[in-house]
């Protein structure tokens, strides 16, 4: 049993060395050609070679070889119950070598009782002593043991080779030994020694030994503290639990699976190749399903497949030729300015006529260049939806034209600095220590998240048309010399719209199903997935022709499983995803009755019900139900969508002869928006899943071969806009109107009963003739017409018009609101009529200003006159009792003289009068007393004003 | 101020030209000396404003007439300001909440709140209470309408609220249940011939009694209207004769017209030619309930009597979604494509009895 599991560890050894044995020694006994193999090969010349020179010389080797000892050690433990039987002679002395090792650490007695007679020169080392622990003694020893054993191997042979006893007692204490772990020690010992066995004489404590052959060595002797303090070392470093730092099992176990799995790969190389050969024979069937999944199981996947299958060369791109084709051009076109080539210029046009008519949707690439040699468009747009090999195509043709890719994308921090920095560094410069000199392509992917301002500096580097002078300071870098790739998914994004300008755009169509799935194919065989070709392109339908998807999705697949069928497909949920579209495509997909396509691997609920037999094409009512609640679902935006059915439905083609279907559309428009309604009022979003189903309902009454021409929703934008700038009109207008007309109305009242016959009554046919020469009743009118337009807080303000002219318009212009197209024009007040009433207006809001100012001061006079009346009337001065004490203010006393009338009509003071009361009065009292007067003067010597005078609006108005 | 109708606005509740009873029950009520909260409906331009400030007038005097507009700021929980305008006199506050939006409760809570814990310092000369008039109640928002039935209890001491509406439908049950209910019925149309031929005597004019019915007629019953229409016709000719043109305003043609469209043709391209006037009427800012309205009552003209009730009905209806709906076009639109299936339906029914 033990021979069989040596052969069992060693398998791996005897396998490697089979090759290497030429001798055909082979014989039944595995267990010494192990041995042989794991000890060096001094040992298989030690069992074979008996002459006295070899044997020495390799015997004397041994200590030196010892780093194998510990190996040794393992090999042998694991033999020793084996080893009883066979007697070999090798084996024995092999035993006895390594015994003699061993037997010291256990027992004096057993040491010294067979060697001792053959060896004198130890006899020092034997006085040494004897207090010390055995081990100490053993190591100090032992060096010179072994080489004392050595030179008596032959004696053992002779002696002690039949002696059942000794050798029987020498396992026995070897078992004991087993766990001793002196014996690791001593090996470490033995190690240390490599160095002590000289064959020149050394300085200090030696010992000097004497081969069988006469050749002399020195063995330098240690002191006894390094002693020491080395066992203590290698105690503590050391596992002490047994020889190996690995329990024997373990490593049994160890290479015990290692064998095993070595087996099962060889099995399944078998298999593998019996597989192959039973495809290739059979298409996919009759594998045997247990070895398939045990494959399954055991395989690691370390790419993804979508790295592992990436095309690497032009050639093994799976896009559209034209597109590939019309890439490379451009990036060719640039080999004049970055490699400095000459553009094959004829034969290339030629060819490209016959492109271009080949492929008539692609933008048409003009071989010009400018003047600085560089293509017209400078940047080439790669837009479409994902999974298409966007960025794989950009990669392989920049390589492919001998660029350096240097990738950019969303990961990356892309704000404008540092947008421009690296723009900078990948297009002005080029790596020069680095292996490779090849100029720089940047390839920026994913552009259309990054940040508007980011873009502008492209854009700006773009546009860049001329060198800067050379005097300038360069800060802004040159202009562009190397191409540029941009890739997005989605090209209308605002902020590329100017990079759409002026770039290539270059759009990518779907992958053709048929040329994806049968590149699928290839990497199902080499990856051991059975799958037939319908199940690949109902994959390839599922997941759009997204080719990332589709082998993810097989990666996945191959994991569990080891096939791929059309039902797995249709029952996978990966693979579908919410593929953003453009509201247009939407609206449009809405509008458009599906051809009469062969559809069968979308019809999800067929499936379900079992019915898969029955192919349902595209057209039934179930699947275009289905497909447009899809196609609903990913849009998101409902309310968008909705805005443009509802403004393109009408358009639509229909029979609908009893309008039945029009109310229908309207009762499902209705619905939702109290959805909606609901849904922003209470927050709560349950409703809002019915919302999608719109759509549909729109699709099934309206969907035509010929859908109308969509047109972008917009009306009611317009009118929010529109309505809100009404509102603000009204709004304006009643902020300042009176309150004692504006309690009585409200915005609704305004618009819809007021301000229309308002509009009428502050037009009144006025003569055209100077106010000044108004009849009185047309004056009294006129000051109607002036507060009622106050009082709605209206004027007229003047303008300038597209035409130049000025004109009076009403402001605010709630003329707007009342006005509807269509209607008959309102009549009009003259110019100078507007003109008229907008100045009397001015005026009189100027007075009543005026009044508000001052309306203490005019209940005051007012006050004052009938005072005065009333006093001249009753004689008295006394207050008015039946004026409030806080309301009474000080009344100036009536000045005594004469009033004069000054030029002006007004009552004056003469300077006479002021220099009069200069003298009645105090100097204070005559300063006020002057500014009170309507008229006085000041003289300042070397300037005057002259004659001043307080003058109030209310006196010119 | 100088518009007929500002100008010849009675103030007084016994100087008031109709529903002369319950002028005297107001009056009544007043004068024992208080008050409870008053929900004042009825349609537009049947006097609600006017009456209820003569109730005011009567209860404080002349000092209730000085009226001043005051601006005041509130602050929602979200921190935005809201602005909103109101009128008050010493004695009492105005307020139309709906100008705020969404935000009307904040005004209501907050207003009400700082009018209604000041006490009136001087209560034996005065009122203790002071008068809060909200407008448009109808337009608040439920949430408001919410706030507002506990703040009506809870300061009922400090001041009272005068409720002022078209509807009550749209008042929260709560709320009526509060409030003393007084409906403004619209004027006859008698009434306001009386009214225009008063107003007119007053103004020295001489209106004859076919044009003032004629006015009458036009009006719609709305008095505000009426006395405005005949001050236009006076300033467009004078003296009066009794056949002349009474403008009336654009959008109620524009209205007209467009019903008019409806029943001429049905199908989907005249609908959205219909479509485009709705929306030119609701830019104009009619609202969509008149919309509706006017155009049902065009429409009904236009009917056949066995229809009528299946084309109010749907009216109704769709006037119902209007309200619980979000945008009104959509439920404009239904309505016209509701009736013109109806319509059609008949036509067709029609020739082929016909034939």
């Amino acid at each position: 049993m033990d021979n069989g599991l040596f052969e069992f560890e060693y398998a791996d050894e005897l396998d490697a060395l089979a090759d290497f044995d030429d001798e055909p020694t082979e014989d039944v006994c595995k267990p010494k050609r192990t041995l042989n193999f794991t000890t060096p090969n001094a040992k298989t010349q030690y069992g074979k070679c008996k002459t006295g020179d070899e044997l020495n010389s390799s015997l004397l080797l041994e200590p030196v070889l010892s780093p194998e000892a510990p190996i040794n050690g393992s090999l042998l433990r694991g033999r020793t119950t084996g080893d009883n039987s066979v007697g070999s002679g090798e084996k024995r002395a092999r035993t006895e070598d390594d015994d003699f090792g061993d037997l010291p650490s256990d027992s004096d007695e057993e040491f010294t009782a067979p060697p001792i007679n053959t060896r004198s020169e130890i006899e020092p080392l034997s006085k040494r002593p004897r207090l010390k622990e055995n081990s100490k003694d053993v190591i100090k020893i032992s060096p010179a043991k072994i080489n004392e054993k050595t030179t008596n191997s032959d004696i053992y042979d002779e002696d002690w080779l039949k002696d059942d006893w000794n050798v029987n007692k020498i396992i026995s204490k070897r078992n004991q030994a087993k766990t001793s772990h002196s014996t690791r020690a001593l090996d470490e010992v033995f190690r240390d020694d490599k160095a002590r066995l000289l064959t020149s004489r050394p300085c200090g404590n030696f010992l000097n030994i004497t081969g069988t052959d006469g050749s002399r060595f020195y063995l330098k002797l240690k002191e006894e503290e390094d002693f020491d303090k080395e066992i203590i070392e290698s105690s503590k470093t050391k596992n002490i639990s047994g020889l190996l730092s690995v329990p024997w099992e373990i490593l049994r176990q160890q290479v015990e699976q290692e064998r095993q799995n070595k087996i099962i790969d060889e099995a399944r190389k078998i298999t593998e190749a019996i597989n192959r050969e039973i495809d290739d024979d059979l298409g996919l069937d009759g594998v045997d399903k247990e070895n398939e999944e045990t494959i399954a199981l055991s395989e690691p996947q370390k790419f993804l497949w979508v790295e592992k299958y990436a095309p690497c060369r032009y050639t093994e791109l799976l896009s559209e030729e034209a597109i590939n084709r019309t890439l490379l051009h451009w990036i060719k076109l640039w080999d004049f300015v970055v490699f400095g080539k000459e553009l094959p210029n004829k034969k290339k046009d030629k060819k490209k006529q016959k492109d271009v008519k080949k492929w008539k949707r692609l933008p048409e690439l003009t071989d010009e260049l400018d003047k600085f040699n560089r293509p017209l468009q400078k940047v080439v747009l790669l837009c479409g939806p994902p999974g298409l090999g966007k960025t794989t195509l950009a990669q392989i043709v920049a390589t492919h034209a001998g660029y350096n890719v240097v990738e950019m994308n969303a990961s990356d921090d892309r704000s404008a600095e540092v947008f421009k920095n690296k723009l900078e560094a990948a297009t002005q410069m080029k790596a020069v220590l680095g292996a490779d000199p090849r100029p720089n392509c940047l390839v920026i992917d994913e552009i259309d998240g990054a940040p508007q301002p980011a873009i502008n500096m492209l854009l700006n580097l773009i546009r860049k048309t001329d060198v800067p002078p050379p005097g300038k300071k360069k800060s802004d870098g040159g202009i562009l010399l190397r191409p540029i790739i941009c890739i997005c998914n989605d090209q209308y994004v605002t902020s590329l719209r100017q990079l759409r300008q002026s770039a290539l755009l270059l759009s990518f169509p779907q992958t053709e199903s048929s040329r994806l799935a049968s590149r699928l194919y290839e990497v199902i065989r080499q990856e051991h997935l059975k799958a037939d070709m319908n199940a690949l392109l109902a994959l390839c339908e599922r997941t759009d022709n997204d080719i990332r998807s589709c082998l993810n999705t097989l990666q996945f697949v191959r994991k569990n499983r080891k096939e791929l069928t059309v039902q797995s497909v249709q029952g996978m949920s990966i693979g579908q995803k919410d593929a953003h579209r453009s509201l247009f495509s939407t609206w449009y997909e809405i509008f458009t009755m599906p051809r009469g396509k062969q559809n069968r691997f979308v019809n999800l609920r067929d499936l379900s019900e079992g019915k898969t037999t029955k192919a349902a094409t595209a057209t039934t009512p179930s699947v275009r139900f289905q497909n447009i609640l899809l196609v609903a679902q990913a849009a998101g935006e409902y309310d968008k969508v909705k805005q443009g059915l509802f403004e393109n439905y009408l358009e639509a083609k229909s029979k609908d002869p009893h309008l039945v279907g029009l109310n229908l559309a309207n009762e499902w428009l209705g619905f939702t928006d109290m959805i909606q309604r609901y849904t922003n009022h209470s927050q709560d979003y349950s409703l809002m899943k019915y919302v999608p189903f719109l759509p549909v309902t729109f699709h099934l009454l309206y969907a035509s071969y010929t859908p109308p021409r969509i047109q972008y929703p917009h009306s009611q934008f317009e009118m929010r806009t529109k309505q809100t700038k009404s509102d603000n009109l009204v709004g304006s207008m009643m902020a300042d109107m009176l309150p004692t007309v504006k309690r009585f109305v409200n915005t609704t009242a305004m618009v819809m009963d007021v301000i229309p016959p308002l509009m009428d009554i502050i037009q009144p046919t006025l003569r055209p003739v100077n106010t000044q020469l108004y009849s009185a009743r047309e004056k009294e009118e006129m000051a109607n017409l002036i507060r009622i337009m106050i009082a709605y807080n209206m004027t007229y303000h003047q303008e300038k018009q597209e035409d130049g002219q000025y004109n009076y318009s009403i402001e605010p212009k709630v003329d707007e609101i009342i006005k509807f197209p269509g209607m008959k024009q309102h009549r009009q007040m003259t110019y100078a009529a507007k003109q008229l009433i907008a100045r009397e207006i001015d005026l009189e809001k100027m007075r009543r200003y005026e009044a508000k100012l001052t309306p203490v001061l005019n209940i005051q006079v007012e006050k004052k006159s009938v005072e005065s009346k009333t006093s001249k009337a009753s004689s008295s001065s006394s207050d008015n009792p039946s004026l409030p004490n806080h309301l009474q203010t000080l009344q100036a006393k009536p000045l005594a003289g004469d009033k004069v009338v000054n030029f002006f009509g007004h009552f004056t003071k003469t300077k006479r009068e002021v220099k009069v009361e200069k003298q009645q009065e105090k100097k204070d009292e005559k300063k006020s007393e002057i500014l009170a007067t309507d008229i006085w003067f000041h003289f300042k010597e070397g300037f005057s004003n002259a004659v001043r005078r307080n003058v109030k609006i209310q006196d010119l108005l | 101020m100088s518009l007929w109708v500002d100008k010849h606005r009675p103030s007084l509740l016994h100087k008031l030209d109709y529903h002369k009873q319950q002028a005297a029950n107001l009056k009544k009520l007043v004068q024992s000396g208080d008050l409870p909260h008053l929900l004042v409906y009825g349609p537009s331009g049947a006097g609600k404003k006017t009456r209820i400030t003569c109730l005011l007038r009567e209860l404080y005097g002349a000092g209730a007439e000085k009226l001043r507009i005051e601006q005041s700021q509130f602050t929602t929980p979200s921190n935005k300001k809201i602005d909103i305008s109101t009128i008050a006199s010493n004695y009492h506050i105005e307020v139309n909440p709906s100008d705020v939006g969404n935000n009307d409760r904040i005004v209501i809570q907050e207003l009400i709140k700082n009018l209604a814990q000041v006490n009136q310092l001087d209560s034996s000369s005065q009122k203790e209470f002071k008068v809060v008039v909200l407008t448009e109640v109808d337009r608040l928002t439920k949430d408001a309408q919410h706030a507002l039935r506990r703040t009506m209890e809870k300061y009922m001491a400090t001041c009272r609220l005068i409720l002022c509406c078209n509807s009550t439908s749209k008042v929260i049950p709560a709320i009526r249940s509060r409030c003393l209910g007084v409906r403004i019925a619209a004027p006859s149309e008698d009434e306001i011939c009386q009214i225009l031929q008063n107003v007119c005597k007053k103004e020295g004019c001489n209106l004859p009694i076919e044009l003032a019915k004629r006015i009458a007629v036009k009006s719609n019953r709305n008095l505000r209207r009426a006395i405005l229409m005949c001050e236009a016709c006076k300033v467009q000719q004078y003296p009066f004769s009794a056949d002349q043109n009474i403008s009336e305003p654009d959008w109620e043609i524009y209205l007209r017209e467009t019903a008019n469209m409806i029943v001429q043709q049905q199908s989907p391209k005249r609908l959205l030619e219909v479509r485009a006037r709705l929306y030119e009427l609701l830019t104009h800012c009619i609202p969509a309930d008149i919309i509706i309205k006017g155009l049902l009552q065009e429409l009904l003209a236009n009917c056949d009597g066995q229809l009528k009730t299946e084309v109010v009905q749907a009216a109704a209806y769709y006037d119902h979604r209007l309200m619980i709906g979000q945008k009104a076009i959509y439920h404009l639109e239904a309505f016209v494509a509701k009736f013109m299936a109806i319509y059609k339906q008949f036509l067709d029914e029609g020739m082929a009895e016909f034939f």
